[in-house]
């Protein structure tokens, strides 16, 4: 090709590029401007789907939070978050619009003034809208634990474990941001709802210490009950799932003991277990951290692991079998893609089961199948616990 | 401090170690990981072979008391929760420079490979900075529930200090435990 011709050739190429562009220019509107601020909302109707995943995150403890996320949709899994200071606790009201994250700071970050503050944010926003500093500066400081703090009386009262090491129970009416009363509970621990308006805790002994109280946080019944089970031999979790007024707690070894906390004063029901024989010589038991949750169906989920033995209760589990209490029957066995620590199925019909793994990455799979869905990743250092909506 | 913590971690290494079931394992540098579906990380690799990633080994000096106290399987961490601070600044019984150790603990109960004999160890938590973030190990023989807070390895134990912020973890021998043959 001459030179006149491979210019020629190059003109009509740059033509022929130029009107193409022009083309495309024509056929694009331009990108309008984004306003400035620009910070996004949530409904605060949230869906069956959301779990509030609590991150003690160990590496910087004073620096913890919960997630909101939800599993079911394709993306936009992480809805945002909320502060949650130095082993906070953590509810959901039903009631009103808000959150409460009971945490503690010091003036210095890690050193100074110590401040315990019950926060309270709205669900929409999720910025806090109020606060109530917890006095005495007792609050309990532990690995993330829902039965630290409970609501009860319609969500009217918030009950706030303290421990230091004395126990005792700070009673907050929510509605008008006060606090009501302090309860001591010498050798017991955690506050389970119980009756009309009170809670039960289990004790040091197998014994429960359970109180009862007015509108106004005077108790009007307070019974010590005799020890119902061996915490040497074989303690009962801390972490029950409840079905109606029932506590179901699975045990180190493999029962269940169901204790119905529906009354004033606790009864103690039935206890199976919930092994053959065959999987009890195989030594499989409950383990984890968030160790059992249940379904709106009223299905029980354990995370089990094989092969356990003294000091196995928190190692986490490569299944999670399915219970049905009425018939002291395992439904279902789902075999975890990755070994799991904590669980917690979804509110409603066709609920699903996050399990948070042993990579500290959250698992969601459809509870009814077990089969494996998808991985969200990084909803935190250590998100160890699970809050499904109340 | 003992929160489950990492459990993974600890588990992860008690697994690896002392059960040789590789459940554990993780990007905290220890943690579990699920049996036989995962590869052995190089994390994993490395808890396999007994410590922690760029951790070097020390040794107490005295042969009664044998161990790494960097290794989350040294005798005296049998129900330990948290960051050694042997690998903080620390030692197995000491906490790091400017930090403060907790006059309260819970109490746990291990056996002196060297002599067979079982002694009480009390986990004091070093207290006042943040947390130091290396050696995570969570052990729990005889550890329970929080409502038996004593031998409960999930509470902040860092009461009675002026910070309750966790830094790490101490095993300090109180005694020969006579009740199981000291």
């Amino acid at each position: 090709m001459s030179d006149t011709n491979a210019r020629r050739l190059g003109l009509t190429l740059g033509l022929f590029l130029l009107a193409g562009s022009s083309v495309i220019q024509m056929a694009s509107a331009e990108l309008p401007a984004e306003p400035i601020p620009n910070v996004a909302t949530i409904s605060p109707d949230y869906p069956e789907s959301l779990l509030f995943a609590q991150d003690t995150n160990f590496d910087a403890i004073i620096a913890g939070r919960v997630v909101l996320v939800d599993v079911a949709t394709d993306n936009h899994n992480y809805k945002g978050a909320l502060d949650a200071a130095q082993f906070a606790t953590f509810a959901e009201s039903r009631r009103r619009s808000e959150l409460y994250v009971a945490e503690t700071f010091y003036s210095r970050g890690t050193r100074g003034t110590r401040t315990d503050v019950l926060t309270i944010y709205d669900k929409g926003s999720l910025a806090p809208i109020d606060e109530l500093v917890l006095p005495g500066g007792k609050r309990g400081l532990f690995v993330s634990e829902r039965y630290a703090m409970q609501l009860i009386d319609d969500d009217h009262i918030l009950l706030v474990y303290n421990f230091t090491p004395a126990a005792s129970v700070t009673l907050v009416d929510i509605d008008r941001r006060e606090i009501l009363n302090e309860i001591n509970i010498p050798g017991c621990g955690l506050v389970y709802p119980s009756g009309k308006r009170g809670f039960a805790s289990l004790c040091s002994n197998g014994s429960i210490h359970a109180v009862q109280f007015d509108k106004a946080g005077k108790v009007t019944s307070e019974k010590k009950l005799p020890s119902f089970f061996d915490v040497d031999d074989d303690p009962l979790f801390d972490k029950p799932v409840y079905i109606g007024g029932i506590a179901w707690f699975p045990s180190f070894k493999g029962d269940i003991q169901a204790l119905d906390l529906s009354g004033d004063t606790p009864q103690v029901g039935v206890r199976w277990s919930l092994l053959s024989k065959a999987e009890r010589r195989q030594n499989w038991r409950p383990g984890g951290w968030q160790i059992a949750s249940v379904d709106d169906a009223g299905l029980i989920y354990v995370l089990m692991h094989k092969d356990g033995k003294g000091g196995s209760h928190k190692d986490g589990g490569e299944e999670v079998w399915v219970f049905e209490h009425a018939k002291k029957q395992r439904v279902q066995r789902i075999k975890l893609k990755t070994w799991g620590i904590s669980i917690e199925a979804t509110r409603g019909p066709a609920p699903y089961l996050g399990v948070v793994n042993a990579e500290m990455q959250l698992d969601v799979y459809d509870a009814k199948s077990g089969k494996w869905l998808k991985q969200i990743g990084n909803v935190g250092g250590t998100p160890l616990s699970l809050y499904a909506r109340r | 401090m003992k929160w489950l913590d990492k459990l993974t971690t600890s588990f992860s290494r008690n697994l690896v170690h002392r059960t040789s079931r590789r459940h554990v394992l993780t990007r905290l540098g220890t943690l579990a990981m699920g049996g036989a579906a995962l590869p052995l990380l190089p994390i994993a690799r490395a808890a396999a072979q007994g410590g922690y990633p760029g951790v070097a080994a020390q040794s107490t000096g005295n042969p009664e008391d044998p161990g790494d106290p960097t290794q989350c399987e040294y005798w005296r961490y049998c129900a330990i929760d948290g960051f050694l601070c042997a690998c903080c600044g620390g030692t197995q019984n000491s906490c790091p420079p400017g930090s403060e150790m907790s006059p309260l603990t819970w109490i746990g109960t291990c056996q002196n490979p060297a002599d067979g004999k079982h002694y009480i160890i009390s986990y004091n938590d070093c207290c006042g900075k943040t947390s130091c973030g290396r050696c995570a190990c969570n052990r729990n023989e005889g550890d329970t529930p929080l409502y038996r807070a004593q031998s409960n390895n999930d509470t902040d134990w860092c009461i009675g200090t002026k910070s309750s912020v966790y830094t790490c973890s101490t095993a300090v021998i109180l005694g020969v435990s006579l009740e199981q043959g000291g």
